[in-house]
């Protein structure tokens, strides 16, 4: 008898310990975290810059220009620059290039600038024929 | 701060690989650091030498040696042309018109017409932009 009520009793006690009714809550709290690399790329490179036709000792300026387009990490400046290696001659014809913008900010879309050429009048070129072709490479570069 | 959880940088910040790294970070944070993209492409240009018109003229005939015909070609853009003359009587009604086709010192050639009476001639020079050319009706 005395084993069935000390069992009672040690089951009330552990119902009794028990917050029945009530509910309580937490709130854990965790970061999300990223190392984010900026970056920028070119989404659409330029084509040539092409003079087509240019006649020995013309009496008006030739111009050319090829559009790109740059997409970079949002906020992220960069500046753009033509390779200072080149001759800036072709087929002994002179030539300039400009960019429409030397810097910019990237705001994540793809952004259009572009390369302006200009060959000035009056000059002869080189050419032993009666027509000639000249191409000289070069080099845009995007500094982020 | 993460990144240096992470490596375990956070025990032992003093050890060579986690100053290296924290020294990244910092150069990153400022934008010190550098990335670039290049892109190649061309310039290029077709380059003649000469004009696309020009005049060419055949030798004089040389009665000795009939059958060789030499032709000299100018390279040389065609000036515009100069107002034609004023008509001028001839043979009662009959007008002749003398048209240049040249100037200065190079002359292209001419057109000499004689309209005979009943004839009923009209010209123009077209002017274009980079070329004349003349224009005749000749009726009879």
């Amino acid at each position: 008898m005395n084993k069935r009520l000390a069992v009672a009793v040690a089951l009330a006690a552990a119902f009794a310990a028990i917050p029945a009714a009530q509910a309580g809550s937490i709130a854990p709290t965790f970061n999300v975290t990223v190392n984010l690399t900026s970056k920028c790329q070119v989404t659409t490179a330029p084509t040539d810059v092409a003079f087509t036709t240019y006649t020995s000792f013309q009496g008006t300026a030739a111009t050319a220009s090829t559009t790109y387009g740059v997409q970079c990490t949002n906020t992220l400046p960069y500046t753009m620059a033509l390779d200072t290696t080149a001759t800036n001659t072709v087929a002994g014809l002179t030539y300039a290039l400009a960019l429409s913008a030397a810097s910019g900010t990237g705001n994540g879309a793809a952004q259009s600038y572009t390369v302006n050429g200009t060959m000035a009048a009056g000059q002869g070129g080189t050419c032993a024929l009666g027509s000639c072709s000249g191409t000289e490479g070069r080099t845009l570069t995007i500094t982020y | 701060m993460q990144v240096a959880k992470a490596t375990g940088c956070a025990r032992t910040p003093w050890r060579r690989g986690c100053r290296v790294g924290a020294f990244a970070l910092a150069l990153a944070a400022s934008g010190a650091w550098a990335g670039q993209a290049s892109v190649p492409f061309a310039v290029t240009v077709n380059l003649r030498t000469g004009p696309e018109t020009g005049t060419c003229q055949t030798s004089p005939e040389s009665p000795a040696r009939p059958s060789i015909v030499s032709i000299d070609c100018h390279a040389k853009p065609l000036e515009p042309s100069a107002v034609p003359s004023t008509p001028q009587a001839r043979d009662g009604r009959a007008f002749r018109f003398v048209i240049p086709t040249g100037r200065g010192d190079e002359r292209y050639g001419g057109v000499d017409l004689y309209a005979g009476t009943g004839t009923i001639t009209s010209w123009r020079v077209v002017h274009l932009s980079d070329w004349d050319y003349l224009e005749m009706t000749v009726g009879w």
